[in-house]
């Protein structure tokens, strides 16, 4: 595009290169600027995103957050300085001021832990914490001593195992190095680059120091087993099942034998890069490794019933209800969702009978006795209370009666909203029943997924449908609107996934696949269990917040707390006060809102930089227009096949003037049709309006880009702007119009401007009004509705040109403004008059 | 179909050069890799890039020096920092030396690619302004 525009002005340019370029590089600087504007904004939702989550993110994210922020910012105010000629440059200290104490808090990175043990049995000594022990490890250790139930003897193998292990494997700098090219809309990218981790740890061997820790640990293990016992190694990263539910994403071996252990731990390791896992870390900001995993070997218990307790029920977490899933043997089927467990709900207060419920039952008959339901329910809230939060836990019943705690943590909640219980009127219901595995609301078109590669070719906010509760099935939850599966319960890992996501999930809703059609658009109402046909609009604005997971605490939330007020409060609200200057900015939004009102002002001087020259070599707009009309593009805004001195509409590319221009030109507003383009000016048009007028006949000029237009138009005696800009984001959008003037006495002159401001509110601008000077705006409409508004303003600019004269009462103002926005023009064309006196 | 843009990636990494030129190439750009400054500018003065994707980070000549010269070869040629250094007073550096933007590691793929198209745009427009326009410093 700007080649053959270099060739078009090349004669002109030469003579006025230099106002031309100062144009361009005012407009160049304000698309600049609110490029930069809108990456502020969207880094400033993630930046409101981390303060509501109680900073349930990586330092990595934080601080490349705030670090982009600052950017954007200083970017902005460059931007500023090329519009206005520096004269805002007295933001510059402010922005250091604040990117300074910023910076302060970034470099507070937590130094990391000196390495401790590599290998430590999970009842020595003192507990370790998550960051070495890694989740499920700490929350086992620190339930060692409950009441009721008895943890299996087992090693940890900590976090600095991983890492060490790493290390000696050479494989840090590639983890490192291709961790910084994942993003998580690469769905394809993260699948290979997971498959490669995968394959070069799992061909590495444990150094030789974890070899011998492991050793040295086995001994005492040995001799508190029976003979023969086989273990379970299982993941204990950090951040899994605490902060984070990275719930059924890491990998758990199972009937290891001793001489198996160092293997499985390796498997162990490589399951870090497990896709799902490394999708919620790389969502939630983790650095590559900033959480780590450890593994946690513990002997396996000869399970004859095994399920999951929660101490609040997931599916009603109003009720004082405990709830408890069982199926037969050992409980892995049960949290791969793969069966629909029987489950049972029990009031907190006594445990004694399970409440009547929609059990899931297969059978009928329950695994449990009423006392093994009532302990497995104690042990549930006997460790939310050593957490300190709403927990689940996973346990095993053997042959001779023992509980076991193979497992606890956390659980995610999901707000409901009670007492909705009873269907939307006026919508069908497609399906109904299930268990709410993750509550709320949500609407988009019907897919049917098999398996998570299917989300390689799903676009974002369809509603999947599967057939089981499979936990590989996460990798669909941030592209997912909401999740409805026939088989599997709230208990399940994908379920707890998908409350760590916020996304509404149906769990075990029979005939799911066969009667709902794919592409097909449905609401998902999770809380009541029912899906409806199309959008249910009164479901989906009811919905609150998207997740409650229990408040963070830890160096992230530390700096935030700082963080948060240096970036989000807006404080500089009017720009009509004297705090509206730089020295009012006491945040980088306050920046950001001072910049953008000042660049608004500094476009609305472009015209200033126009010089005789400029104007002349504009391109004349070969139109039935009603008056001359010259276009300077800007980059862009005029087809590259246009001749050199002149274009006709059609090669206009500049999407507002087209359609300012197209209302203008509409044939049914001109009284005689507008003049042919030959004709000397716009009077022989409005004859008899604006007789007397003369030496008018200068023509408008327009800069325009394919987004931008900016208009001044002198039609008789009135002078009229229009500036627009119209782009694909509703936030840049805006179009201004300043009206003044007019051929007419005092009186008529204010009645025309009385007429502009009537009809400029009646479409719903902004408008100021004093005497015959209007000026309105109207702001952040979609594309579509911006240009339908210019279209109209067109039409609008056209009447008006032809009212003045004919203004002879006040009862006419408002007569015409009901025509215009009837649509009635000719009752204005006609210059028809009010009934009455 | 139209020419594919010509990206030329400036890393120290080799495995990070390798997988990010594949996640560009799956967006149809024409991707050359240079492991330094040193290589890049020599790239740069016998081949036609629409961009640079630079490093802050490297051993010999860091990103700012190698943006520095790349200025001096050609003073349209946009430059896109993809760093993996939250460095507010680098980032600050860089853009005073007309980087388009500063972007960190893991490099967020969608907002480099349209970087990389709004900075052809800006590149346009300063063109247009011709040897009395040129970009502010």
């Amino acid at each position: 595009m700007a080649r053959w525009l270099s060739s078009l002005f090349a004669g002109s340019r030469r003579r006025q290169g230099t106002a031309y370029a100062a144009l361009l590089k005012r407009y160049d600087a304000y698309l600049q600027l609110l490029r930069a504007n809108n990456d502020f904004l969207d880094l400033l939702s993630d930046m409101e995103a981390m303060g509501a989550s109680s900073g349930l993110c990586g330092w990595d994210r934080m601080r490349n957050t705030v670090t982009r922020l600052n950017v954007q910012v200083f970017a902005m105010v460059r931007m500023l300085g090329t519009l206005s000629g520096g004269r805002y440059d007295g933001l510059l200290p402010v922005l250091s001021g604040l990117g300074q104490a910023m910076q302060e808090q970034l470099d507070r990175r937590p130094v990391q832990r000196p390495p401790g043990p590599l290998v430590l049995a999970v009842e020595a000594g003192e507990a370790l914490g998550e960051d070495a022990a890694g989740g499920k490890a700490a929350h086992l250790m620190a339930l060692r001593g409950l009441e009721g139930a008895r943890i299996p003897p087992g090693l940890v193998v900590t976090t600095d195992a991983f890492r060490a292990f790493l290390k000696h494997s050479d494989l840090e700098g590639t983890v490192r190095a291709l961790w910084d090219t994942l993003d998580p809309e690469e769905l394809a990218h993260i699948l290979d680059t997971c498959r490669t981790l995968r394959e070069r740890i799992l061909a590495s061997t444990l150094p030789p120091a974890v070899m011998e820790a492991l050793a040295e640990a086995a001994g005492p293990l040995a001799a508190r087993v029976p003979a023969g016992t086989r273990f379970a190694v299982r993941s204990s990263a950090s951040g899994e099942d605490s902060s984070f539910s990275f719930a059924g994403q890491y990998d758990t071996v199972l009937s290891v034998a001793p001489a198996d252990v160092p293997s499985a731990v390796i498997r162990v390791f490589a399951g870090f890069f497990n896709p799902g896992a490394v999708m919620l870390r790389l969502k939630r900001g983790f650095g590559a490794l900033e959480l780590g995993m450890g593994a946690l070997v513990m002997a396996m218990v000869d399970g004859r019933v095994s399920g999951v307790a929660y101490s609040r029920d997931p599916s009603s977490q109003g009720a004082e209800t405990v709830r408890v899933e069982a199926v037969p043997g050992l409980g892995r089927t049960l949290v791969e969702g793969a069966v629909s467990p029987e489950s049972h709900v029990l009031d907190r207060r006594d445990l004694q009978a399970p409440l009547p419920e929609t059990s899931e039952c297969a059978s009928g008959s329950s695994l449990l006795s009423l006392s093994d339901l009532a302990r497995a329910a104690r042990l549930a809230l006997a460790a939310a209370d050593v957490l300190g939060t709403p927990s689940d836990v996973e346990w095993t019943l053997d042959g001779e009666g023992t509980l076991w705690l193979i497992q606890a943590r956390p659980m995610a909640l999901r707000p409901t909203c009670d007492g909705v219980s009873e269907p939307v009127s006026g919508h069908r219901i497609l399906l109904e029943g299930g268990v709410t595995a993750s509550g709320g609301a949500a609407s988009g078109p019907i897919a049917s997924v098999r398996g998570p590669e299917d989300a390689l070719d799903l676009p974002r906010g369809f509603v999947a449908v599967a057939a089981e509760s499979t936990p590989d099935l996460a990798l669909l939850l941030p592209r997912a609107c909401a999740l409805v599966t026939e088989r599997g319960g709230v208990t399940s890992h994908l379920a707890a996934v998908a409350r760590e996501y916020g996304v509404p999930a149906v769990f075990g809703l029979e005939g799911a696949l066969r009667s709902l059609r794919v592409g097909e658009v449905v609401t998902v109402d999770a809380r009541a269990r029912r899906i409806y046909e199309g959008r249910v609009a009164p479901l989906l604005e009811a919905e609150g917040p998207s997740t409650a997971l229990p408040p963070a605490s830890g160096p992230v939330q530390d700096a935030l707390r700082v963080l948060l007020p240096l970036v989000v409060p807006l404080n500089l609200l009017n720009p009509a006060s004297a705090e509206f200057a730089p020295s009012g900015c006491r945040s980088l939004h306050d920046v950001v809102r001072f910049i953008h009102e000042k660049a608004l002002a500094e476009m609305v001087r472009l015209p200033e930089f126009i010089s005789a020259g400029t104007e002349e070599a504009g391109l004349q707009v070969r139109e039935r227009l009603p008056f001359d009309l010259r276009l300077i593009p800007l980059g862009s805004g005029v087809d590259a096949r246009a001749d050199g001195t002149s274009v006709s509409l059609g090669q206009v590319t500049s999407a507002p003037a087209r359609a300012l221009l197209a209302g203008l030109a509409d044939p049914a507003l001109w009284r005689e049709g507008p003049r042919p383009v030959d004709a000397s000016g716009f009077l022989s048009v409005v004859s008899g309006a604006m007789a007397g007028d003369s030496g008018l006949g200068q023509p408008g000029w327009a800069l325009v880009s394919d987004r931008y237009l900016h208009m001044s138009l002198r039609m008789g005696y009135h002078f009229t702007t229009a500036e627009a800009f119209v782009g694909p984001r509703r936030g840049d959008n805006r179009i201004r119009l300043v009206f003044k003037g007019g051929a007419a006495d005092e009186v008529r002159r204010q009645r025309r401007a009385r007429f502009v401001a009537g009809v400029l509110d009646g479409l719903g601008f902004q408008v100021r009004r004093k005497g015959d000077f209007v000026s309105a705006t109207f702001s952040h409409g979609t594309q579509e509705r911006m240009l339908r508004e210019l279209q109209r303003l067109g039409r609008l600019l056209a009447c008006a040109g032809q009212l003045d004269m004919v203004m002879a009462h006040e009862s006419q103002v408002a007569w015409y403004v009901d025509g215009f926005l009837q649509g009635d023009y000719a009752r204005i064309l006609k210059a028809e008059q009010p009934a009455g006196p | 179909m139209a020419e594919a843009i010509r990206v030329l990636l400036v890393d120290d990494e080799p495995l990070f050069l390798e997988s990010m030129s594949k996640v560009l190439k799956v967006r149809g750009y024409a991707v050359g890799t240079a492991a330094g400054g040193v290589e890049a500018l020599e790239d740069l003065r016998f081949n036609r890039y629409d961009v640079v994707v630079l490093d802050l980070r490297m051993p010999g000549l860091d990103g700012i020096a190698t943006l520095e010269r790349i200025r001096k070869q050609d003073v349209l040629l946009p430059v896109i920092l993809l760093s993996g250094h939250a460095d507010m007073s680098k980032a600050v550096e860089a853009m005073q030396h007309g980087a388009v933007d500063y972007l960190l590691k893991p490099a967020p793929v969608d907002k480099l690619c349209e970087r990389i198209r709004s900075s052809l745009e800006h590149r346009d427009i300063l063109q247009e302004m011709g040897p009395g326009g040129g970009p502010d410093r």
